[in-house]
C-alpha cells in the first residue's frame, strides 16, 4: 500500500513540474508544423492518398499524419498539458492566493534596510504626527490602489501601507484555468457537435445536410435513401430567394450574397432571416452560414407571344426553363430554349430557341421531338423587350431572363461554444493582467521626525525605481518643512 | 480618386527609397571610428526613417480615404506588407526616442526596406472593394492586433541581436550563424534550377501568342491583354552562375572557418556578464580569425558581383524580368545588407559596442517588446476565432495561417515561461527571441507564399 502511495506521489510531482510544461510547449510547437506542410483531410482539396506515394501514405495513415491535429499524439499532448496545468495549479494556487489576499505585515527596520537602495527614500519632517498621518493617508489614495491603511500607530511612530495589482499574482492561474475551459469547450463540441453543408436551389427546400464532421453523440439520423454522410435535419430549410450582387467596376468580384432563409416545421414557417456571409441564422443552436453559391446552369425565361400583325393583341404569357419544350397552342407550334446568355456581347440578355415538332406518339418509347428549321436568337432589349419575327408566324417578346443559382450553406452545431468563449475571455483578461500589471506594495514609515518611503514589486521591475522616486518626491514635498 | 491612389503609391515607393537611404546611412554610421560619431550618424539616419515614416503614413492614410471607413488599408498582400512595415517602423521610432536607441535601425531598416520592396514588387496595388467574407468589423481589429504583435516581436528580435553583440557573445559564432543563413537564402534563391543545372535562373520571360498569331515576349505575367496561351520561361542569367556559386561556397567556407579557426584563447576569458562595460565585452567577443574574415569579405565581394551581373543582364534584354520570384530577390537584397552590416561591425567592433546601451538595458527593451506584443498575439488568436465563428461556421479549423499564429504564440509562451519560471540567462532568451522572430516572419509571409489555405486573401 505504501509503495502505491509513493508511486502516486512521484507521478503527481512529475505532472506538477514546470519542466514538463516546457517540454510539452516545445513539443506542441514542433509537432504543429507537420500538419501545415502535409496535406490534411478537411482542409485541403487534394486527397493525400492521391498526392503522396504509397509508402508515405501507409506511414501517414498509421501515424494519422493526414489528420495531424486530431491524431493520437497531438491529442495526447493536449491531454498531458491539461493534467500538467491542473497539477501545477493545485500545487501552487493556494500559496499564490495567500500572497494576493495576505494581510499586510508591518515592515521592520531590517526589512526596510534589506530593500534595494533605489527603492528606499528617506527624509526628515518636523510636522506633528497626527497632521502627517491624515496628510499622507489622503495623498496615498488612488483609484488603482487599495485604501491606505495604518499598520502601526503608536506614540511617535506610524506605518502606512497600500498596494496595487495584487490580483496579478493569480492572473496566470486565470490564464491556465481558461485554457482548460477552452479545451473543455472543444471536447464538448467535438463529441456533440457537427459540421456540414447543404446546397439549396433558389426557391426550393431541403431537409437533409451533408455532414463533414460529426461527434459521437450528435444525435443525427441518417437520411433514408441518401448518401452515406447525408443526415436528417429534423426540419425543412427553404431558400426563399437568393441574390448575388457584383461590384460594378470589378467584373466577377462579388459584393454580397444574400439568402432569404426559412425554417419550416411541419410545413409551417417558424423562423426567417436574410443571411449574409458574416451574419448567420441560428435555430435550436444550429447555425446556418452563407458560405458559397453556384450556378445551376439553368435559366428561367418569361416571355409573351403574339400574332405578328398590328396592333399586337392577344398576347400570351409564358414562363419556362431551358430545355423544357413549351407549346404555343394558338399557332400549333412547339419551342425549346436551347441556351440563354445574361449578356450577349453587350447587347443584353438573349435566348436561343429551336422550333420542334412533336412526333406522333404511336410508339410511346420513341416519342422524341423532331427538329424544325435552324435555331434562332431572340434578344431582350431595353424598355421591357422587343419583338422578333420567328420563322413561324408569330412574334416573341422576352420579358425576363433570370439565371438560377443555388445557395451554399455551411451548417454547424457547436454546443461547446459558450464554454470556450468564456475561456477565451478569461485567457485575454488573464494575459493582459499577468503581463501588464504587477503587484506593487508601498510602505510609508514615520518615526521620531524621520520619514521613510519604500516599495517592493513582484516579477517585472523595469523602471519601477523611477515611479517610486516620483511618488517619494510628492510625499516629500508634502511633508518636508 | 485614382489620382490620390497614384499619390499614395508614389509616397509608398518614395518612403521605401528613404528607408533604403537610411539603411546606407546606418551602415555608414557604424563605420565611424568613435561611439559618439556612430550615435550622431545613427540619429541623422533616424531622421531619414522619420521622413520615410511620414510619407508611409500618408500613403496608408490615403488608401484608407479611398477605400472608405469600412475598408482599412490592410486587406490584401500589398497592403499587409506595407501596414506591417509601418508597424515595425512605428515601434522602431518609439525605441529610438524613448530608449535612446537610434542604432536599432542598423538591423531594423534592412527588414523594413525588404518588406516595402516586396510590396513594391506586388503586382496588384489597387484599392479594390472587399469580398463578402472580409466585410466585417473584425477586419479592423483582428488584422491591427496582428500587425501590432508581429511588429513588436520583430523589434524584440532585432534588439535581441544587439543584445548578443553587446553581451560579448563570440563574434565568430554569430558570424558562423549568419553565414549559414546567407547560404540558406542563396540556396532558396537559386532553387531547384541551381542545384540541378548549376546555372542561376532568377529571371523569366513571358511568351504570349496574340490572337493574330504573332508571338510577343513580355516581362509581365499579370497584365491582361488580348492574347492566347502564355508560357512563362525561366531564363538563365548569363555568367551569373560564377558569382552565385562563388558566393555560396565562400560563405560556407567562412562559416566553417568561423567555427574552426576562431581564437581559442578567448574561451579562457571569463564571461564578463550582463553589466560589463563595452571594453570587457569586446575583449571576450573579438575572436574572429583573419582567415574567416577574409573568406567572408571575399563572399561579400562576389555577392556584390552577383548583383552587378544581374543588373547588367537586365539591361541586356528588355524582356527579361527579375520578378520571376520577387520575394526571393528581396531576400537576396536583405541578406546582402545584413552581411554588409556584420562585416562593418567587424572593423568597428569596440566603438559599435560602446554606442549601445548596457546589455541589461537591451535585455529589458527586448523583453518589454515581448510583454507588449504577447497580449496582442492572444487578442489576434481570439478575435480570429470569433470572426471565423461568424463567417466560416467554425472557430478553429487548423488552417495553416491559424496554426502558425498558434505556433508563434507557443514560441513566446516558451520565452515567457523560460524567463519567469526558469530565469534563463539573457543569451538563451535572446536566441529564443530571434527564433521567435523567424517564426513570426514565416507566420506572416511564408504561410501565404508557401502554404495554401483559407487565408488566401493575402495571395498575390
Amino acid at each position: 500500500m505504501e509503495m502505491t502511495g509513493i508511486w502516486v506521489d512521484k507521478l503527481w510531482d512529475r505532472l506538477a513540474s514546470v519542466k514538463l510544461t516546457m517540454v510539452i510547449l516545445v513539443a506542441l510547437l514542433l509537432l504543429a508544423i507537420p500538419g501545415t506542410v502535409i496535406l490534411q483531410y478537411n482542409i485541403s482539396n487534394v486527397d493525400p492518398g492521391v498526392q503522396y506515394g504509397y509508402n508515405f501514405w501507409q506511414f501517414g495513415k498509421f501515424m494519422q499524419l493526414f489528420t495531424a491535429y486530431h491524431s493520437f499524439w497531438y491529442v495526447a499532448l493536449f491531454a498531458l498539458l491539461s493534467l500538467n496545468l491542473i497539477a501545477c495549479s493545485v500545487n501552487r494556487w493556494p500559496q499564490m492566493l495567500r500572497l494576493a489576499v495576505a494581510k499586510p505585515v508591518r515592515w521592520s527596520l531590517e526589512t526596510f534596510n534589506r530593500q534595494p537602495k533605489e527603492l528606499v527614500h528617506d527624509w526628515k519632517s518636523s510636522k506633528n504626527k497626527e497632521e502627517l498621518q491624515s496628510l499622507l493617508l489622503n495623498a496615498a489614495q488612488s483609484p488603482w490602489a487599495t485604501r491606505p491603511q495604518l499598520l502601526q500607530d503608536s506614540e511617535n511612530e506610524f506605518q502606512i501601507f497600500w498596494q496595487t495589482g495584487r490580483w496579478s499574482r493569480i492572473a496566470n492561474y486565470l490564464v491556465h484555468t481558461s485554457l482548460l475551459f477552452i479545451f473543455a469547450g472543444a471536447i464538448i463540441s467535438s463529441l456533440n457537435g457537427f459540421e456540414g453543408a447543404a446546397n439549396i436551389p433558389s426557391g426550393e427546400a431541403v431537409d437533409t445536410l451533408i455532414v463533414f464532421k460529426e461527434g459521437k453523440w450528435s444525435g443525427l439520423k441518417h437520411a433514408p435513401g441518401g448518401l452515406i454522410n447525408e443526415k436528417l435535419l429534423g426540419f425543412r430549410l427553404r431558400a426563399k430567394d437568393f441574390r448575388v450582387k457584383f461590384y460594378d467596376n470589378y467584373p466577377g468580384r462579388p459584393e454580397s450574397f444574400i439568402t432569404r432563409l426559412q425554417v419550416l416545421k411541419d410545413g409551417v414557417p417558424i423562423k426567417e432571416k436574410s443571411i449574409t456571409v458574416n451574419d448567420p441564422l441560428e435555430y435550436n443552436g444550429i447555425r446556418f452560414y452563407q458560405a458559397s453559391y453556384g450556378r445551376l446552369g439553368d435559366f428561367e425565361i418569361q416571355m409573351r407571344v403574339f400574332k405578328n400583325v398590328y396592333p399586337y393583341r392577344q398576347q400570351q404569357f409564358m414562363k419556362f426553363r431551358l430545355g423544357e419544350p413549351v407549346d404555343v397552342p394558338q399557332y400549333q407550334d412547339r419551342l425549346v430554349a436551347l441556351q440563354a446568355i445574361k449578356d450577349f456581347q453587350g447587347l443584353g440578355p438573349a435566348v436561343q430557341f429551336q422550333r420542334v415538332k412533336a412526333k406522333s406518339s404511336s410508339s410511346m418509347t420513341e416519342a422524341k421531338d423532331e427538329v424544325v428549321g435552324n435555331p434562332f436568337w431572340v434578344f431582350k432589349r431595353a424598355q421591357g423587350g422587343d419583338f422578333i419575327n420567328t420563322p413561324a408566324d408569330y412574334g416573341i417578346i422576352i420579358d425576363e431572363v433570370e439565371e438560377l443559382f443555388f445557395t451554399g450553406l455551411q451548417i454547424a452545431y457547436d454546443p461547446g461554444a459558450p464554454v470556450y468563449w468564456f475561456g477565451s475571455f478569461g485567457l485575454l483578461l488573464g494575459t493582459f493582467y499577468a503581463l501588464l500589471v504587477t503587484h506593487r506594495k508601498y510602505y510609508l514609515n514615520f518615526k521620531n521626525g524621520e520619514m521613510r518611503f519604500a516599495a517592493s514589486i513582484h516579477r517585472i521591475p523595469f523602471g519601477f525605481e523611477k515611479t517610486v522616486a516620483k511618488k517619494a518626491a510628492v510625499f516629500r514635498q508634502l511633508t518636508e518643512t | 480618386m485614382s489620382n490620390l491612389l497614384d499619390q499614395s503609391i508614389f509616397a509608398m515607393n518614395a518612403s521605401s527609397f528613404l528607408y533604403l537611404g537610411a539603411c546606407f546611412a546606418f551602415i555608414i554610421s557604424i563605420s565611424r571610428a568613435s561611439s559618439e560619431k556612430i550615435t550622431k550618424w545613427a540619429r541623422w539616419a533616424s531622421y531619414l526613417v522619420w521622413l520615410g515614416f511620414a510619407l508611409h503614413t500618408f500613403g496608408l492614410g490615403a488608401r484608407w480615404v479611398i477605400g472608405g471607413i469600412g475598408r482599412p488599408p490592410w486587406t490584401n498582400l500589398y497592403e499587409s506588407l506595407i501596414a506591417f512595415a509601418w508597424g515595425v517602423v512605428a515601434i522602431q521610432l518609439y525605441a529610438v526616442h524613448k530608449w535612446k536607441l537610434p542604432i536599432l535601425g542598423v538591423i531594423a531598416s534592412p527588414l523594413v526596406y525588404i518588406l516595402m520592396g516586396m510590396g513594391a514588387l506586388t503586382p496588384n496595388k489597387l484599392v479594390e472593394p472587399l469580398i463578402p467574407a472580409l466585410q466585417s468589423h473584425w477586419i479592423k481589429t483582428h488584422v491591427l492586433f496582428g500587425i501590432t504583435s508581429y511588429a513588436g516581436f520583430t523589434i524584440a528580435g532585432c534588439i535581441a541581436f544587439l543584445y548578443l553583440m553587446r553581451r560579448g557573445v563570440s563574434l565568430s559564432k554569430i558570424g558562423a550563424g549568419l553565414s549559414l543563413i546567407l547560404v540558406l537564402n542563396l540556396s532558396l534563391a537559386g532553387g531547384n534550377e541551381a542545384f540541378s543545372t548549376g546555372d542561376f535562373y532568377m529571371a523569366k520571360t513571358v511568351e504570349r501568342t496574340l490572337s493574330d498569331g504573332r508571338v510577343v515576349y513580355t516581362k509581365d505575367t499579370y497584365q491582361h491583354f488580348e492574347g492566347g496561351p502564355m508560357i512563362t520561361r525561366m531564363e538563365k542569367l548569363p555568367y551569373a552562375q560564377i558569382p552565385f556559386w562563388l558566393t555560396w561556397a565562400l560563405f560556407l567556407a567562412a562559416a566553417a572557418a568561423f567555427v574552426w579557426t576562431r581564437k581559442k584563447e578567448n574561451d579562457a576569458i571569463p564571461d564578463p556578464g550582463e553589466s560589463a562595460d563595452a571594453e570587457s565585452a569586446a575583449r571576450k567577443g573579438h575572436d574572429v580569425s583573419k582567415l574567416a574574415l577574409r573568406l567572408y569579405a571575399a563572399g561579400l565581394f562576389t555577392f556584390a558581383c552577383l548583383f552587378a551581373n544581374v543588373t547588367w543582364a537586365k539591361n541586356l534584354s528588355p524582356n527579361l524580368s527579375l520578378a520571376s520570384n520577387p520575394y526571393l530577390m528581396v531576400l537576396l537584397v536583405m541578406s546582402f545588407l545584413l552581411a554588409v552590416v556584420y562585416c562593418v561591425i567587424q572593423f568597428r567592433y569596440l566603438p559599435f559596442l560602446k554606442s549601445l546601451p548596457s546589455a541589461t538595458q537591451l535585455d529589458e527593451f527586448s523583453y518589454k517588446n515581448i510583454l507588449f506584443a504577447f497580449p496582442f498575439q492572444s487578442l489576434l488568436l481570439v478575435t480570429g476565432a470569433v470572426w471565423a465563428y461568424s463567417a466560416w461556421g467554425r472557430s478553429w479549423g487548423w488552417d495553416p495561417k491559424e496554426t502558425w499564429a498558434l505556433i508563434t504564440w507557443f514560441a513566446y509562451l516558451i520565452y515567457l515561461h523560460g524567463r519567469l519560471l526558469f530565469r534563463w540567462n539573457g543569451v538563451v532568451l535572446s536566441i529564443v527571441a530571434i527564433v521567435g522572430f523567424v517564426i513570426v516572419i514565416f507566420a506572416f509571409l511564408g504561410v501565404n507564399l508557401v502554404l495554401s489555405g483559407l487565408h488566401s486573401y493575402g495571395a498575390a
